[in-house]
């Protein structure tokens, strides 16, 4: 179908909150919610009055009545979001012998009590590790965390920026995406992070590496591919 | 799940957080069923359609903006965008109108959603100040996915009869909702 030609007497005004309601309705034919979409990309007029409609009409949700969909189904979707890569990752082999990181950490203890009369200075051990394992980016990364120090290391094992970008290390702190910093271009760094920001990660932290635009995020939160996440975990 | 809920869900989504999808699936999946088997009909479609939508929920999770209107309406846009997409799929292979489905984020302004906590009942209300077959079309379209084509039909009036009476209602329930 083609757009109503024959003249009415309705305003621009009020044309346009009709087509936007139109729009928001899905009345429209293709050709036309294509140029609708499109003006809506352009113009914040027409987009704040297409919002205006779907949120008026979000109220007609209440009468869409809840169905339990198959139980098989959330396996479905599962399998095709979160297929594992074919072979087990490098990471994923260091990973996997996670005894390596408990031996670590009874070592770390026998230390402290060996510190504990050993003169004060001596560097502490890390007690929260990040295993990171790739994601559409395809990055590995493992961090080790010091919540005392503030001290970061995050050493990478696979994944890198494309010229011209960076990679980006953010956590995520009460829902918002915090950035922890942009990581030098070396297998292995080092962040010191603020104390205020230190102390609000934990066991169970979301962290994740990004790629972003050279100088970092432009926006605050993560913009660009994700190659790798993980969690911290208190070992 | 409620709203503050939802939208946690999501930031966490966004990050990547697979145990925070399957929470957000258990909570909303049968309201999201619900959408696309009302407009599709039929439960193989239907499931279809929840698939597809669930994976664009995963992928886009990034995109809602807590400030711009409700989580769950948010996700109730996306499969019915979704559901409406196969619908029309079905009668035009060319139809395919992934890149309006995406954009199609609900989003009032941060004024619209401070006034929706207050106006819950205000499109009813509006809706019923309207001529009782309008009304009807109205809640068609968007219960239903009906085009202006599939209401021209029903109604056995030419397309652009049905269009400019339903634009006049549309401007009446625009000025009863407000701006």
């Amino acid at each position: 179908m083609s757009a109503v030609d024959e003249p009415d007497d309705l305003t621009p005004t009020e044309r346009d909150a009709a087509l936007a309601g139109e729009y928001a309705l899905r009345l429209l034919d293709p050709a036309e919610e294509a140029a609708c979409a499109a003006r809506e990309a352009a113009d914040p007029a027409f987009a704040a009055e297409v919002a205006r409609w779907r949120a008026d009409l979000a109220e007609l949700d209440a009468g869409f009545a809840p169905v339990a969909p198959p139980a098989a189904l959330r396996a479905r979707i599962e399998a095709r979001l979160f297929a594992e890569p074919a072979e087990p990752s490098a990471l994923a082999r260091l990973w996997g012998s996670l005894a390596l990181w408990r031996g670590l950490t009874a070592a770390a203890a026998a230390a402290a009590v060996w510190l504990a009369v050993a003169p004060p200075g001596a560097a502490p051990e890390p007690d929260l590790v990040a295993a990171m394992g790739p994601r559409e980016g395809g990055g590995e990364f493992v961090a080790t965390f010091d919540p005392t120090t503030g001290r970061l290391v995050i050493t990478r094992l696979a994944g890198a920026a494309d010229a011209g970008r960076v990679l980006e290390l953010w956590a995520l702190v009460d829902q918002v995406p915090v950035s922890l910093g942009l990581l030098p271009d070396v297998p292995r760094a080092e962040i010191e992070l603020p104390p205020d920001l230190a102390q609000r990660l934990g066991d169970g932290t979301l962290v994740e590496v990004t790629e972003e635009p050279e100088g970092g995020s432009p926006t605050g939160g993560p913009t660009g591919t994700v190659l790798a996440l993980g969690y911290l975990r208190d070992i | 799940m409620d709203q503050d809920e939802i939208a946690e869900h999501l930031a966490r989504c966004a990050l990547g957080d697979r145990a925070a999808f399957r929470a957000l699936y258990d909570g909303t999946a049968a309201k999201l069923y619900g959408v696309t088997l009302r407009i599709l009909g039929g439960r193989a479609e239907a499931e279809e359609a929840l698939q597809e939508a669930f994976v664009k929920i995963w992928t886009n999770a990034g995109r809602y903006q807590p400030g711009r209107g409700a989580a769950a309406a948010w996700m109730v846009a996306i499969a019915r965008n979704q559901a409406i997409d196969a619908l029309r799929s079905r009668r035009a292979p060319s139809a395919s109108l992934d890149a309006a489905a995406e954009i199609a984020e609900p989003g009032p302004g941060p004024e619209a959603a401070a006034l929706a906590a207050d106006d819950r009942r205000r499109l009813e209300t509006c809706l019923g100040a309207l001529p009782a077959d309008r009304a009807a079309a109205v809640r068609a379209a968007y219960m239903e996915g009906h085009s202006y084509e599939d209401l021209a039909r029903r109604h056995a009036v030419p397309l652009n009869t049905m269009r400019t009476w339903l634009r006049r209602a549309l401007i009446s329930l625009r000025e009863c909702l407000g701006r």
